[in-house]
């Protein structure tokens, strides 16, 4: 009994310590002060200076645009490597397995660099000079960024799945194409959805790669490319972390607290609408 | 011309990228609405077989024909075959109503594409050309057939392919089966299988038995004109396995379509087939109805695979007269005097008398088997496998009677020698005829390596496997077999007499028989005299192993 209480509160400890600073955020979000300590009251002053800031919201759309649409492209990216490498044989397997992990452990300021050097390589000798940072260059590292987390989130299912399915989808008159849709992609579906949502975790508070990257364009029209990551190291350069980051951080986790409840809920839920619908059909009759 | 014939494989051989041979020159003609079943251990190339006519593999030689039309190269999705997978391969996303109805959603009903006055509307076919293409394609990669064959194939395709450019042919709309037709049709075929009350059920909370008969609804719902099954029963215990082979069998007869059936498991082939297909590595060893299969084996392998067997090395003495187990025994079979052949006595068919036999022996072991009891007798030397309903304590003498026309005789297999009563001792050593030979038995699991205990380790290191007096078979080739000159020296494995020798084109062709009357056949460019006393030794790595029961039973 004592063994199993201090089991429990030593779980609630590190939940406690894991949240707290989350807390204080938030509840220090509500106070219009400049330093997280001081309590000027109760107020709602700075969600109010943060819908108004353009420098911040402009940050915000760029960083939720690059997010959509590299993690869309490395999931589909990843999602085709490991079904790919699944049914390919033994040797190419191991190839692409061994390939796809040395992002994974490599350290990321390599990553950005090495993109760096090639990106300016290509302009030099391809493009006769020309400076290709800007919004595909971003994105580009965005991709390489996430497709190999995308990779290892989609193999295990495939592992799990009985490699005849394919086979047993063409067997009843799939075309290939059709046999992966239909009975290949249900299964890894989660893979591939929880592989979505770590792309764009991966993006959204990415910054090595973003500063490396990133050129011109998107809504920062001409100037350089500002996500809420490099917005805020460049607030920091010069001065304390602008308030307006707390109730952003707030909504910021909240949207995240709705979808993990969401996604929970939609799991439990287990109405069968199709044998309803297939009792309709035969009353009918 | 025969038309009656629903799949023909002609000359049929499957060759790897890495050149190995799963099946060799494979000649079938299937009959409408036959039974028939593919027997053989594993890695014979029954699977293949099965794959090759389901469009899973294409043959790398040889034609597969189904009514008449060449089908080798066309793909699963264009095939009226369907499968029912070895371990079901059920969508487990879908629930059971929606696993059957997965082909009939998917199947298309061509319509006559007409114009305002009812001519029909003639067009390129372009899809057709795309399908010749493919497959023009595949054919031209193909390496193991001759280049006139496959330019003459080529050669035909091309020309289908300009006839398609060149002609416009009817064309068609297609169709999707209503709602309302699927839904008949899903409800037949839970009706066959006797599977109405879990139509909604999802997959996973399904019992083995129960997942078994969605495969087989899912596959005759699409009504194919042939139905594979690839050890369907494998999955399941003992019991329903025994009431699915019944089950089975009424379906095929009520469905009145082909089934190909796969297994390795002779008694289930022997229950439910109309004809059986012996296979062997790649090679089809006989093809037969059951009674003659189990009646009339061809060779050894195929009489010890089915059903259990004595066999022995006999000589004909006579019209009709053998010798084995030291004594003269009428038989009914007539082969030339003095040849040497292999006897197959069936344990069944060995009477145990109080009068006086024919032969005696004494009861070594016993073994109760519910309906019998199953006695080891020991026949001088030999052993003999009897089955009687009546009691008899180890250590009797008794007397046995065998009649003319429970000895079957067999011509020699002088292919491979064969040894169907070997077993492997405690140093992984194979016991052919009383003398250890080394082998290596990592072979019986492939993958699987030694460990220093001397036990066999499965590759993925989950499964220990201790093979101490396992029964094997063994197999020597015939040209694997050297020979010792000085019998005393240590290389020496077995002693024996030359009691046969045939000279043929460049080689001689030796027989040697050990005192134990086992014969080793072996070819040698060298010449020995009739009865001279020799030793024979055998490399390690040229004894292929066959386990007589599977490897799990020796699991540790």
């Amino acid at each position: 009994m004592v063994k199993k209480i201090l089991g429990y509160s030593y779980i609630y400890l590190i939940l406690l310590l894991m949240y707290i600073p989350i807390l204080v955020l938030i509840v220090f979000s509500f106070t219009n002060a400049t330093y997280i300590g001081t309590w000027n009251g109760f107020s709602f002053d700075l969600y109010g200076k943060l819908f108004q800031s353009e420098e911040i919201m402009i940050a915000v759309g760029n960083t939720v645009i690059i997010a959509i649409i590299s993690a869309v492209c490395a999931t589909v990216l990843g999602t085709l490597g490991a079904v790919g490498g699944f049914y390919a044989k033994r040797r190419s397997r191991a190839i692409l397995e061994n390939i796809n992990q040395i992002p994974v452990v490599n350290a990321e300021i390599v990553m950005a660099l090495s993109l760096v050097v090639m990106f300016v390589f290509i302009g030099n000798n391809i493009f006769g000079g020309a400076n290709l940072f800007s919004f595909w260059t971003l994105l580009v590292g965005h991709i390489i960024l996430a497709a190999p987390f995308v990779y290892l989130n989609v193999k295990p299912k495939l592992q799990q799945m009985d490699p005849a399915l394919y086979e047993a989808a063409l067997d009843l008159g799939c075309s290939p194409r059709q046999a992966l849709n239909k009975a290949v992609l249900p299964e890894i579906i989660p893979g591939v959805f929880s592989g979505f949502m770590l792309s764009i975790t991966l993006s959204l508070d990415d910054f090595i790669v973003t500063a490396f990257t990133r050129g011109s364009g998107l809504l920062s029209g001409a100037a350089n490319i500002e996500t809420i990551s490099t917005l805020v190291q460049a607030k920091i350069k010069k001065g304390p972390i602008p308030p307006e980051m707390r109730p952003l951080t707030t909504i910021i986790f909240l949207i995240v607290l709705l979808v993990v409840i969401f996604i929970s809920l939609r799991r439990n839920k287990t109405i069968n609408v199709k044998s309803m619908k297939r009792r309709k059909l035969r009353e009918k009759e | 011309m025969q038309d009656n014939y629903i799949i023909e494989l002609k000359n049929v051989s499957k060759i790897y990228d890495d050149e190995t041979t799963a099946v060799d020159n494979f000649n079938l003609y299937v009959r409408k609405g036959e039974f028939i079943t593919f027997l053989g251990p594993s890695g014979c190339g029954k699977s293949t077989t099965l794959r090759m006519i389901a469009g899973f593999e294409f043959p790398s030689k040889g034609s597969i024909l189904l009514n008449g039309k060449d089908i080798s190269n066309v793909p699963p999705n264009k095939r009226p075959i369907n499968m029912v997978f070895q371990r079901y391969a059920l969508f487990p996303h879908l629930d059971v109503y929606d696993n059957i109805a997965f082909g009939l959603r998917l199947k298309r009903l061509p319509q006559l594409k007409k114009d305002k006055e009812g001519n029909p509307i003639l067009k390129i076919d372009k899809k057709k050309i795309r399908e010749l293409k493919s497959e023009y394609h595949l054919i031209s990669k193909k390496k193991h057939i001759s280049e006139e064959e496959k330019k003459a194939k080529l050669d035909a395709l091309q020309e289908q392919i300009d006839y398609y450019k060149a002609t416009p042919v009817n064309s068609y709309s297609y169709a999707k089966l209503t709602d309302k037709e699927i839904d008949t049709k899903v409800a037949r075929a839970l009706k066959i299988v006797d599977l109405e009350a879990l139509e909604d059920r999802n997959i996973a909370t399904l019992s083995g038995g129960q997942q078994q008969r969605v495969a087989i609804a899912r596959a005759i719902v699409n009504e194919p004109e042939i139905l594979l099954l690839d050890e369907p029963l494998g999955a399941l215990d003992l019991k329903m396995r025994k009431d699915m082979q019944i089950e089975l069998k009424e379906m095929h007869e009520k469905l009145g379509i082909t089934f190909i059936y796969v297994t390795h498991d002779q008694e289930e082939a022997l229950t439910m087939s109309d004809t059986i297909v012996v296979m062997k590595d790649g090679v089809i060893q006989q093809i037969g109805t059951p009674k003659a299969i189990y009646d009339e084996p061809k060779n050894a392998f195929v009489a010890d695979f089915i059903g259990e067997s004595n066999i022995y090395n006999g000589t004909i003495i006579g019209t009709k007269k053998v010798r084995f187990l030291d004594h003269n025994f009428d038989c009914l079979d007539d082969f030339p005097l003095n040849e040497k052949i292999d006897v197959v006595v069936r344990p069944e068919d060995v009477n145990i008398t109080n009068e006086p036999g024919m032969i005696s022996g004494v009861i070594d072991n016993k073994i109760f088997k519910g309906v019998n009891y199953q006695y080891t007798i020991m026949v001088g030397k030999n052993e003999l496998l009897v089955k009687s309903i009546y009691d008899y304590e180890v250590g009797t003498k008794v007397n046995l009677n065998i009649t003319p026309n429970g000895i079957h005789i067999m011509k020699k297999d002088y292919t491979v020698n064969t040894y169907t009563d070997s077993w492997i001792n405690k140093n992984n050593q194979v016991m052919i005829d009383e003398s250890p030979f080394d082998c290596d038995i990592t072979q019986l699991l492939p993958g699987s390596f030694i460990d220093e205990e001397g036990y066999l380790v499965s590759k993925d290191k989950a499964h220990k496997y201790d093979l101490n007096d396992a029964d094997v078979v063994a197999e020597i080739a015939l040209d694997k077999i050297d020979v010792v000159d000085d019998i005393s020296s240590d290389e020496c494995q077995v002693v024996g007499q030359i009691v046969d020798s045939i000279y043929i084109g460049d080689h001689y062709r030796y027989i040697v028989r050990t005192e134990n009357e086992e014969d080793f056949v072996f070819t040698s460019q060298y010449s020995y005299n009739l009865n001279d006393t020799i030793g024979l030794k055998v490399n390690a790595k040229d004894i292929k192993l066959r386990l007589k029961k599977e490897v799990s039973n020796y699991e540790i």
